[in-house]
């Protein structure tokens, strides 16, 4: 997939922070440029291609915090835009949401992205819970982003968060979110990218993304030691990203991306996908496997899935919304508490399940694409057909029998947790002490 | 029945047992053991009540066993609480000095120190204890005083303990639905380490382990700053169970037989040995017991549970600073060997600890098991004779829950 070209291009301030971290995990020449309204981001960009978005909007003000003014800025420099991505095959658009220019712009700049032909996958941060207004405009922003790009991939800070415990320092939070996205970022680059030990077709995965942004789910992992693949397993059934593999138990298809160093063993690719196989059976896996040398030693698996449309229909149509309302935080609240989904209004399952509605009310928007009301359709027949959503779900809920170990006069007091075992459980059942 | 002194109360509800100390301090801080009571605990497991109504009886019996003994009328008393919702940690606050001079105030110590508190805690948990270290200006230690220095900053570096307010409500309750006013619940690992430590010992700095029925409290401290502390719910009541498990006996058995045989390491003398289980009910002599396999059952146990605690004390290499060595306590602490047991883990001078620079009565002082009580109340003691000057003591800053 050499002849790929893949290009990188980050949309505000955010966006260049992720493109940095990916640019610092993989010192390969990566094609990439920062577009910003603002010129004082632009120039202590770290990313040494820069395209000035709206000076004659904003006369170097910046967005300030509206995505009017962001979106007025790309459009009128589209041409730059154009000129960077004309002739990819692919277009990795980068932004962090909430703010001016990534809210507003990152839609524009994916449309022009994928009208030069190229495939266009959006990498995208929302912001806390607490920062209302910002979460509004992310969400609208992600609304026109599914219409605008082939695949929107949005992790919610809020999600971030709920992996840190309240000690943790927000510039600590936001470099773990960044580093994240990198890392997810420089996993799909390099299933591309790499020279192919198992090679994936560039078809194969923008058959499984295109259209398909509304349910997908991604994660990367990477793991090192003598047990590698068996920790990278581990670590993608537990990732938050694919709501601790329920993702995984419920998807539909399952795209695997292996990363090794010259070490690699043909093995440690069956095991893993023979692992994650058995989480979900009802899955159809593409499996591709690549080689860097300056891996050896580690294992980076990257896994996209996508659900089975009948679960995010259920979501969609169980929220009763018309199509053409935007959704706000409290009504985003409703939908999910209806759909009996998750937890957190706004956390990234959210995001990811949420419904791709057109947005009428703006002139600017090109209507969405035909195939994809054609796939609406598809989906709320498959739903009026059966409803057997949870089947995946009860499956990886067998999975969990841990509860052999013997507590005796503890059997029914609080578990007595440390780093990952029972202390309640004798000492020498846990170290495997025989008694005769 | 009345004495001068205020008397001084200090309550632990153990899970072996419940235990009440009643003592006396003179202004000069000599602290004097009136009496003890006792009574057998049944409603609380690792720590922590889970039967309201048993425990509030023995808690009952045992003030009243107390109050006989001292022959004085328990009001109020400070309540010992563990559990493993406790935890501690340091933090460091910061606070600018604002005046145009740069002259350190006793406020800007004061708010530095109160910084050190605004922490944000896991829900629920409220802060039992906040210790000071030590006081830097500008990144200098200081001695206790730093105001009239000169400098920019202040930074206080504490030691904060917390747990569960809701847990720690509870049992007070407990108390108080027995018409006895709690004046504040102490953390029982810090109140075992003011019964056991001389000054020398805080001086050189020690780890106090005391190990009892359902957990285990540690407290590194030196001088009067407490270095690193916490709980684990893991105590005697494990090390029965696990022979109970192991040897496919009663959990009254296992006792009986961890009591007369036990040890925590396993010895040569032990190898092919082995012991009767006694007769049982019906008076037929039943099997007979490996005394290797049930120490190597009590050794793993009683070493893991070392080595949680080496293990963050080993965070920052606090291990250290005790130079005076560990102090193991509580009911465990007896069982033999386990000093030989701490030793091959910490590297340290082990001690069995006993109740020491204390007045009373020598045999009850000698047994470990009674050392969180009457710490509690020794605790009790420093917090009301400290009150107006709180700059020496270890203080609660915060009011508890009120």
């Amino acid at each position: 997939m050499n002849d790929a070209a893949i290009r990188f291009l980050a949309v505000g301030h955010a966006g260049a922070r992720i493109l940095d971290a990916l640019r610092r995990r993989s010192p390969g020449a990566l094609e990439c440029a920062h577009a910003d309204t603002s010129p004082e981001s632009l120039r202590t960009s770290p990313i040494d291609r820069r395209l000035t978005l709206g000076l004659s909007v904003s006369h170097g003000l910046g967005a300030g915090g509206d995505p009017d003014i962001g979106r007025l800025s790309a459009e009128a420099d589209l041409a730059s835009i154009r000129e960077f991505t004309q002739g990819a095959r692919m277009v990795f658009v980068v932004a962090g949401l909430g703010g001016g220019t990534g809210s507003g712009a990152a839609p524009v700049v994916a449309r022009a992205a994928r009208e030069s032909g190229a495939l266009v996958l959006v990498i995208a941060t929302t912001p806390f819970e607490f920062e209302r207004r910002r979460v509004q405009f992310a969400q609208e922003s992600l609304e026109r982003l599914r219409n605008a790009a082939d695949a929107v991939l949005a992790i919610s800070n809020q999600r971030v968060r709920r992996m840190h415990d309240d000690r943790t320092h927000p510039h600590e939070l936001y470099q773990f979110a960044n580093e994240l996205l990198a890392q997810t970022l420089q996993g799909l680059w390099r299933l591309l990218d790499s020279p192919g030990l198992i090679p994936i077709e560039f078809a194969h995965i923008e058959r499984l993304l295109r259209g398909r942004h509304a349910e997908s789910a991604f994660a990367a992992v990477q793991a090192t030691g003598g047990n590698r693949a068996h920790a990278a397993a581990e670590q993608l059934l537990t990732h938050p990203f694919l709501d601790t593999g329920a993702a995984l138990a419920s998807a539909r298809e399952v795209l695997i991306g292996v990363a090794g160093g010259d070490d690699l063993q043909i093995g440690e690719v069956e095991h893993l996908v023979e692992t994650l196989q058995a989480r979900c059976p009802s899955a159809d896996f593409v499996v591709g496997a690549s080689i860097d040398p300056s891996l050896t030693g580690h294992l980076h698996v990257t896994a996209i899935t996508t659900r089975a449309p009948a679960q995010a229909a259920a979501a969609r149509v169980g929220s009763g919304f018309g199509g053409g309302e935007v959704p706000t935080p409290q009504a985003a609240k409703v939908r999910s508490a209806e759909s009996g989904g998750t937890t957190a209004p706004f956390g990234g399952e959210d995001f990811l399940q949420a419904p791709e509605q057109r947005t009428v009310a703006d002139p600017r928007l090109i209507p969405p694409p035909p195939e994809l009301s054609m796939e609406q359709r598809q989906r709320i027949l498959s739903r009026q057909r059966s409803r057997p959503s949870s089947r995946g779900r009860t499956d990886s809920q067998m999975v969990m029998n841990f509860d052999i170990a013997q507590r005796g006069r503890f059997d029914n007091t609080e578990r007595n947790r440390h780093k990952g075992v029972d202390l309640d459980v004798p000492t020498y059942l846990r170290l495997g002490i025989v008694l005769n | 029945m009345s004495k001068a002194s205020p008397i001084l109360v200090g309550l632990e509800i153990g899970t072996s047992k419940i235990c009440a100390a009643i003592g006396e301090e003179t202004e000069r801080g000599e602290f004097t053991l009136l009496g003890i009571g006792q009574a057998r605990s049944h409603g609380v497991r690792k720590g922590e009540v889970v039967d309201r109504e048993k425990a509030q009886e023995d808690v009952r019996s045992a003030l009243g066993n107390a109050e006989e003994q001292a022959q004085v009328t328990i009001r109020n008393l400070f309540l010992g609480v563990t559990g493993r919702h406790i935890e501690g940690f340091n933090n460091v606050g910061m606070h600018p000095v604002a005046s145009d001079d740069r002259l350190v105030t006793a406020q800007d110590v004061a708010d530095a120190a109160e910084n050190a508190k605004a922490i944000t805690l896991p829900a629920e948990h409220t802060i039992l204890h906040t210790i000071r270290q030590r006081i830097c200006v500008d990144g200098v230690e200081v001695a206790d005083n730093p105001a009239g220095r000169l400098g920019r900053k202040v930074e206080a570096h504490v030691h904060v303990i917390h747990g569960n307010a809701l847990r720690i409500q509870n049992s007070m309750q407990l108390v108080q639905s027995l018409s006895i006013e709690v004046n504040q619940p102490v953390f029982n690992g810090l109140a075992n380490a003011q019964a056991v430590l001389t000054p020398e010992d805080k001086e050189n700095g020690a780890l106090v382990i005391d190990i009892g029925g359902g957990a285990t409290e540690f407290v590194l401290q030196q001088g009067q700053a407490i270095r690193q502390s916490g709980v684990f719910a893991i105590g005697g009541d494990h090390v029965s169970n696990d022979i109970a498990l192991g040897l496919k006996i009663s959990m009254g058995m296992a006792e009986r037989l961890k009591i007369r045989h036990g040890s925590a390491v396993v010895g040569a003398g032990s190898r092919g040995q082995s012991v009767p289980l006694g007769e049982n009910d019906v008076g037929i002599p039943s099997r007979e017991i490996s005394l290797e396999q049930l120490h190597r059952i009590m050794s793993v146990r009683l070493q893991e549970l070392f080595e949680l605690v080496a293990e963050r004390c080993a965070e920052g290499c606090l291990l250290d600073e005790a130079r005076a060595g560990v102090f193991l306590s509580g009911g465990s602490s007896l069982i033999p060997g386990i000093d030989t047991l701490a030793q091959r883990i910490f590297r340290l001078p082990v001690t069995r600890a006993t109740c020491r620079n204390i007045a009373g009565n020598s045999a009850t002082l000698a047994h470990p098991e009674f050392a969180t009580a009457i710490g509690i109340a020794r605790y009790g003691g420093m917090r009301l004779r400290n009150r107006p000057r709180q700059r020496f003591s270890l203080r609660d800053v915060f009011p508890f829950l009120r």
